[in-house]
This record gives C-alpha cells, structure tokens and sequence, in this order.
C-alpha cells in the first residue's frame, strides 16, 4: 500500500459521500445532479486508482487503469456541465457539451482498445504507470480545453456579477476546482517519464473539502446544510472503517507474534473498542459539529427563547425596541439593526431604536420605495437578492446603505404595514439563509403583537391617569363646600370684628365708653378672632392630614367612629346644603381596628360621598353610620336611604372605570379604589342594596386581638 | 329706625351684623334657618334684608323668591360664596335680589353703603 494508493482511497471516501449528500438534498435540481455526475467520475477514477497502486503485476494493474483512466475521461466533461448548470447556461451551451461527450466517448473506446496508452511499465516505484500514445496527446489537449473552458465562464461570471453570494459562491469554487485539478494533474508528468510522483493527489479531497465549505457557508448549490447528521454519519464511518483497520492491523501483528492468535481472534479487541467508543463518539461529533459549523442554529434558540421569555413582554414601546435591536445584534452578531416605527400622528415611518445606523433620523413616507415595496408585498427584502430584481431608480440601494442593512422585514398587523425591522450584515460575513428569512419573519410578526400591546398600554396608562386625575378633581370639588365655609367664614369673622372695631373707634362709638368697657369689648374681640382663627385652622390641619399620601400601610389602632367625625367634619356642611342628615352609632368601646388611619379616612369618605351623590333630590337624604362587633369581626356599616343599586349591576360596582353617572360625571375609580383599600387593609368588603330605597356597605375587619394571634 | 333681617346659619355671622349695625342706629333682627328668617320677613317687613345663599334647609334662593312673592319691592341682598360667582350672580339678580356681596365680606363699609342705598331707594 502506497501513501498515493491511500489518497486515491480517501479521495473516493470523500467525493462519493459529497456527491451522494449534494444528490440527495434536491436530485430533481440539475446543478446538484451535474456535481453528482462530477463527484462520480472523480470517486470513479480514484477508486481504481487505490486498487491499481495495490496492483502487483502488469496483468493485474491493466485493467484497472483502463478503469481509472476512463473517470479521468469523464472528469472534465462533467466539470463542464456542472458550470454550465451553476451558471445557468446549459441551454445554450447543450450541443457544445453533447459534443463534448461525443468526443470523450470516442476517447473510452481508445482507452480500452489500448490506443490511449501502449504498455503499462513500473516507474519509480509507484507502481505501473502508462506509456502515452500520440491519441493520449490528443486528448490531454482535449481535457486541459475542457478544464480552462470552464474557468472560462466562471472568471466571467465571478467579474460581470454584483451579487455579492453569488460573487463568493463562485470564488470558491474556483478556488477548490483549481486545487483538485492541479492535484489530480500531478498524475500526469509520470505518463511521459517525469520523475515528478503524483503525491498532490490527496489535493482532490482537499476540493472536496472546499467545496463541502461553501455549502456550508455560502450556500453553494442552494443547499442549506442540514450537515449535522451527515457529519456525524461520517465521523462514525471514518471512526469505524480507521479504528476498524488500524486496530485490525496492529492488533493483529501484536497479538499473532505475542500470544499466537489467528486474525480472527485478534478481531475482539477491535469490537470492544468500537463498542464502548460508539457512543461518546458521537456525542463529540454532534457537539463539535454543533459548535463551530452550527453556530447559528444554536443562537437562534437562544434568540427565540429571549425573545419569548424577556422582550416580548415588554410594555414599554422604546424599551421594547431598544431591547429588540441590542439582542438581534447580540446573538445574530449583526454589524447592524433598526426598529421603525409609523407615527400615527405625521404618518412618517421613523426610526425608533437603531445600532450601527449613522442617520437616526431618517423618515420614510408611504411613496418611499422601501415602505410601499413591503406594503405591497408583504414580504422581506434581502439586499443582494432582492433589490438588484427590484425596479426602481436605486432609491432602494440608497435606502439600504443608509441604513446599514441587509435585511428588511415587515412589520405588519392586520395587513397594516407598522414598521419595518432592518437588520444590516452579519459580522460573521454569512449570508442570510432562508431558513434565517423564516425564523426572523415569525419574530418580526410576534414583535408586531408585542409594539401593538405596547401602544395599548401607553394608552390605557394615560386613560387610567386621566380617570385619576378626575378622581382627584372629584374629591376635591366634593371638599370645596366644605373648604370654603369652615375656612372662608371664620376669616370673614376675623376681619369683620377687627373692622367692626377699628370703624367704632372712628365712627365715635365707644367716646361715651369706659376705659374698662372698651378693654372688655376689644379682649371679646380678640378671643372671637382667637376662635375663628382656630376653626380655620382645624379645617386646614384635617383637610391636609386626609390629602397627604399615607406612608405605605402604616397600620395603627384606629378608632373608627373618630374617623368618621374627621370626615364628616369635612364634608358635613356640604352633606347638610343637600339635605341629607348624617347619623353615627357606636357602641361605647367599639374596639378599634388595625389599620391605615389615612386609608380608612380615604374609604369612609367614598363611601359616604357615593352615598350622598346617591339621594333622590325629592326627599330627605338619611346616611347612618354605625359599628358592630360579631363573630370575631369588626365591622362598620353604612347605610343611605338613596336610589338604590338595580340587581343586574350591582356585581359590578367595584369593577374599575365601571360608573353610572352620565360621561364625565364619574370616573368609576371610587368604588374600586375603595375595595382595594379595604383588602390591603385585610378587610372584606360587602354592599347589599334595594333598588329604590337604599344601599348598605358592609367593611369587615378583624379584631385586633385576632390579628395580634395570627 | 331702620330694620335690617340678617338671614345666616353662621351665627357669629348674623352676631358681627347684629353688633356693627345695631351700634349704627339699626335694628336687627336675625334669623340661622331659612324657615325663620321668612317668617320674620312675612312679619316684620324689614327695609333690607340680608340673605346668605347657603344655608341647610331652604336654601337662601328660595328664601328670596318666597320674600319677593310677598313683597315684591323688598330689598335683598346676597351673601353668595365666590365659588360659581359669575353665572349665580346673574341669576340671583334676575330673581330680583338688589345685589350680591362675596362672602368672607371684605368691607363691612360698603356693605353699610349699600344698605343705605337700598333704604333710600323706593
């Protein structure tokens, strides 16, 4: 066994097994055919080539080289028709290449007819070599026209071609079609006596290897690689068929001169091996291939999981965006990545949140080329496949460049064009797979989902912060009353008995009046100011007390029926200009509660409020407020004698925004507000009502002392 | 002597007028209900009345209307809280009152004035 035997063994391991691979992904596609029909005649040829370095006379050696020699015939003839399939000219060049194997036809019937070469003589010790007639001239001639006739079309393509994966495809090829044939060339020089022995041989596996490359990488005959099996299939092979002989073969020499053992014996050791290193074997071999050739389809789990768990879920729109943009170029390693966005407001597709973009203030309208291309069709633009097809006057090149991308997704709801996700190149220099446009168009849609949950709750937030703002408008304005008679009047009070004073002493009222008299009527005076003074100033400390925001749940003992007289202190006045009398009834010693003394103010206040703004004008208005103590439970009832909550309704009450006040009467916040209260404050809520003549609200609390157990 | 009817639930209200015009040479008489105010009104036909427009009970617009349903040229004069000024000034005027004074009053002087002015008025 020569090292030139052993590449001629290799060389058909790995040029079948590509062959087979490329076949497989699309026999019905002539390009994959045609390369099969390549990879044939070259596994051909090295076939016979390793059995006829194994060839220990000229006897056995003639036929096999007839057999080698006619793969190399056919070498060449179906590099050709690849080419032309790769290239897309086979149409035209059909008849040229019928020619072609016409002629290489020919060349077989010379070569077995013994015409292409006389003898067969050893040389050089590698083996039985040919000794070439004028016809072999002839027809190395002929092989070397077809070999530079197919450079030939791929030189031009690889220049006249601005499709950048096309640009690489073809490079490699070129680069692994020159490296097999001046490989497989070095065979030559010994048909004419060269001492020049044909160890570049191997160089064929090394096309091979190139060429399994650009698929991998670039795409090359459309073939995305499913190679993960088909490495690890062969990893196995190369692992059995090598252990299975090397082990063979040492074992059996050591195991024969040692202990004596027939080569059948000396086998065992070579099962249990393969048996025990099967499977970790493969385990490597799936995570290697995963690793370094796989890269991408490991990330994009990543990518998808991300998505899914962290940002989709975002209800913030920039944050969104910002988010979407850093991981698309974290884990796609992109040079480049934008979110855009159409404002509803100018109708301008703007940029949102961008990396890698120079420009980010570009603005696209409907008419600009990129918008109305996606809102047409739909579908995503991928740079140099695409846009070079695309009619226009280069305004979508422009449009790329400035956005550093080479992939431009839809982002579509409800076949509404919302923006676009522009993703520049990756860093890694591959290109964008299909499989890629697939994974990344389903995220472009779900994205779509989440910016549209994003705008909804921006909206939602600012209508909820508008209801409170109302709220608080509403309370305010139920206070007002109450402001304005126990601050205003007091004043009022103050400043017209220093008047009054001051006006008596000008207008002469008191000359006739003792010093004694008129010290007695200033200190009443002052004590009335005094007085009123204070009276406004109480308002003033509840009214603050209520509105400052309570510290989170301070709870305290807090002694409800006290509380109640704060409120009512606030609102009391007003309840009275409506007519509505208010009565409280607590036991003596109703236990307190443990609770937010600020929040239970809030409650009662909502309560008594609603209970006010329930009354029928037609009749006398009566709140009564009252405490029991049962069952281990607090609880503070308040009852009105108003309109009542009609049966159907009366379950939604506490729903939030839920009011039947006309349209910007109520927020429908109090109530609901009221309920989350109670609860925070480990209260229950109830409310039972008859619909015309009353509705009682039931707050439930623990007692102290339950709560103390607890 | 001239006869004021002050018409306020505030009783230090009813009591400042009360003090300040009953030194002036006035008699007043007070009222802290609506009801009561227009029964003395009814009864002692005072020359000016003076009526706050908040009061619990019958409110100081009723009390108006009823005054002037039974005497049609008795002077009335609003005490009206600034909220809603405006609209309720406008109103109040329309029923009839003579004018209206802001409460916390500002000057017990004008409202000396205006009384005087009224009275004068037939």
């Amino acid at each position: 066994m020569t090292p030139i035997g052993i590449s001629g063994l290799i060389n058909f391991i790995s040029s079948i097994l590509l062959g087979i691979f490329v076949l497989f992904r699309n026999p019905k596609a002539p390009t994959n055919r045609s390369y099969f029909y390549l990879n044939f005649s070259v596994a051909f040829f090295s076939f016979w080539y390793f059995f006829w370095q194994l060839a220990s006379n000229k006897g056995s050696a003639l036929p096999l080289f007839k057999l080698l020699t006619l793969g190399i015939i056919f070498i060449n003839v179906t590099y050709l028709h690849f080419v032309f399939n790769f290239l897309n000219i086979y149409r035209s060049k059909k008849t040229f290449l019928l020619v072609c194997y016409i002629i290489n036809f020919y060349f077989v019937y010379l070569d077995f007819s013994m015409n292409l070469f006389s003898d067969l003589r050893p040389k050089y010790g590698f083996g039985y070599w040919p000794v070439a007639t004028p016809y072999f001239n002839i027809f190395l001639i002929f092989w070397l026209v077809q070999c530079f006739y197919g450079f030939f079309f791929l030189l031009s393509r690889f220049k006249d071609t601005s499709d950048t994966l096309e640009k690489k495809q073809i490079n490699y090829f070129i680069t692994a079609a020159i490296i097999g044939f001046i490989g497989g060339s070095t065979n030559w020089p010994l048909w004419y006596n060269i001492p020049f022995p044909p160890y570049f041989n191997i160089l064929i596996t090394l096309y091979i290897g190139l060429v399994a490359y650009a698929i991998v990488k670039h795409q090359l005959m459309d073939i995305e690689v499913a190679i993960k099996r088909t490495a690890v299939f062969a990893g196995l092979f190369a692992f059995v068929y090598g252990t299975f002989t090397v082990v063979t073969i040492i074992g059996q020499e050591f195991f024969k001169r040692s202990l004596g053992w027939n080569q059948w014996t000396a086998l065992i050791p070579t099962v249990f091996v393969i048996t025990f290193a099967l499977r970790p074997l493969e385990i490597f071999l799936t995570n290697a291939t995963e690793k370094f050739l796989f890269q991408k389809k490991y990330d994009y789990r990543v990518l998808l999981k991300t998505f899914t768990n962290e940002i989709l879920t975002v209800l913030d729109l920039k944050e969104l965006c910002d988010q979407t943009v850093a991981e698309l170029v974290k884990i796609l390693k992109l040079e480049a990545a934008s979110v855009i966005l159409l404002d509803k407001d100018t109708k301008l597709y703007k940029i949102i949140s961008a990396m890698g973009v120079k420009d980010k203030n570009i603005v696209f309208k409907d008419e600009d080329e990129l918008i109305a291309f996606l809102k047409t069709s739909g579908q995503p633009i991928v740079k140099d496949k695409s846009v070079d097809k695309i009619e226009g006057d280069g305004e979508l090149k422009t449009t790329f460049k400035q956005l550093n991308a080479q992939l431009c997704l839809p982002i579509s709801l409800h076949d509404q064009l919302i923006g676009v996700l522009s993703l520049g190149a990756k860093k890694s220099g591959e290109e964008y797979t299909q499989e890629d446009i697939d994974i990344l168009t389903t995220l472009a849609r779900t994205e779509a989902i989440a910016i549209s949950n994003a705008r909804l709750f921006d909206e939602l937030s600012k209508t909820q912060a508008e209801a409170a703002q109302r709220e608080k408008m509403a309370v305010i304005g139920t206070l007002a009353a109450g402001i304005n008679h126990e601050i205003c009047n007091p004043l009022g009070i103050v400043r017209g008995q220093c008047e009054m004073f001051l006006l008596n002493l000008r207008d002469g009222i008191f000359d006739k009046t003792s010093k004694d008299e008129l010290l007695k009527i200033s200190s009443e005076v002052m004590n009335k100011v005094i007085k009123e003074t204070d009276r406004a100033t109480g308002i003033t400390k509840r009214l603050s007390g209520f509105a400052k925001p309570s510290k989170r749940n301070e709870l305290e003992e807090v002694f409800v029926e006290k509380e109640v007289g704060e409120v009512l202190n606030l609102i009391g006045h007003d309840l009275k200009l409506s007519n509505i009398d208010v009565q409280t009834d607590f036991p003596l010693h109703f236990p307190p509660i443990l609770a937010d003394k600020k929040q239970i103010q809030e409650v009662l206040f909502n309560i008594i409020r609603n209970a006010a703004q329930a009354m029928d004008e037609s009749r006398r208005g009566r709140i009564l407020v009252s405490g029991v103590s049962e069952n281990g439970s607090t609880m503070i009832r308040i009852a009105d004698n108003g309109s009542g909550i009609p049966p159907d309704k009366i379950s939604q009450i506490f729903n939030p925004f839920y009011t039947t006040k006309a349209p910007g009467k109520g927020t429908g916040l109090g109530l609901f507000i009221v309920k989350q209260v109670v609860e925070r404050n480990k209260g229950v809520i109830g409310v039972e009502s008859q619909a015309g003549a009353g509705t009682t609200f039931t707050l439930s609390f623990p007692k102290v002392s339950e709560l103390a157990a607890a | 002597m001239p006869r004021i009817l002050a018409i306020d639930d505030e009783v230090e209200f009813t009591g400042l007028i009360q003090s300040y015009f009953g030194a002036r040479g006035y008699e007043v008489l007070v009222a802290n209900q609506g009801d009561e105010g227009l029964r003395l009104a009814k009864k002692e036909k005072p020359d000016v009345c003076l009526i706050d427009l908040k009061m619990p009970g019958i409110h100081g617009d009723d009390v108006l209307r009823e005054i002037l349903l039974a005497q049609p040229k008795a002077k009335c004069i609003m005490i009206t809280a600034s909220e809603g000024e405006g609209k309720t000034r406008e109103r109040l005027m329309e029923m009839g009152a003579y004018t209206c004074f802001d409460k916390p009053l500002t000057s017990l002087k004008d409202l000396e004035a205006k009384i005087k002015e009224a009275m004068n008025k037939k």
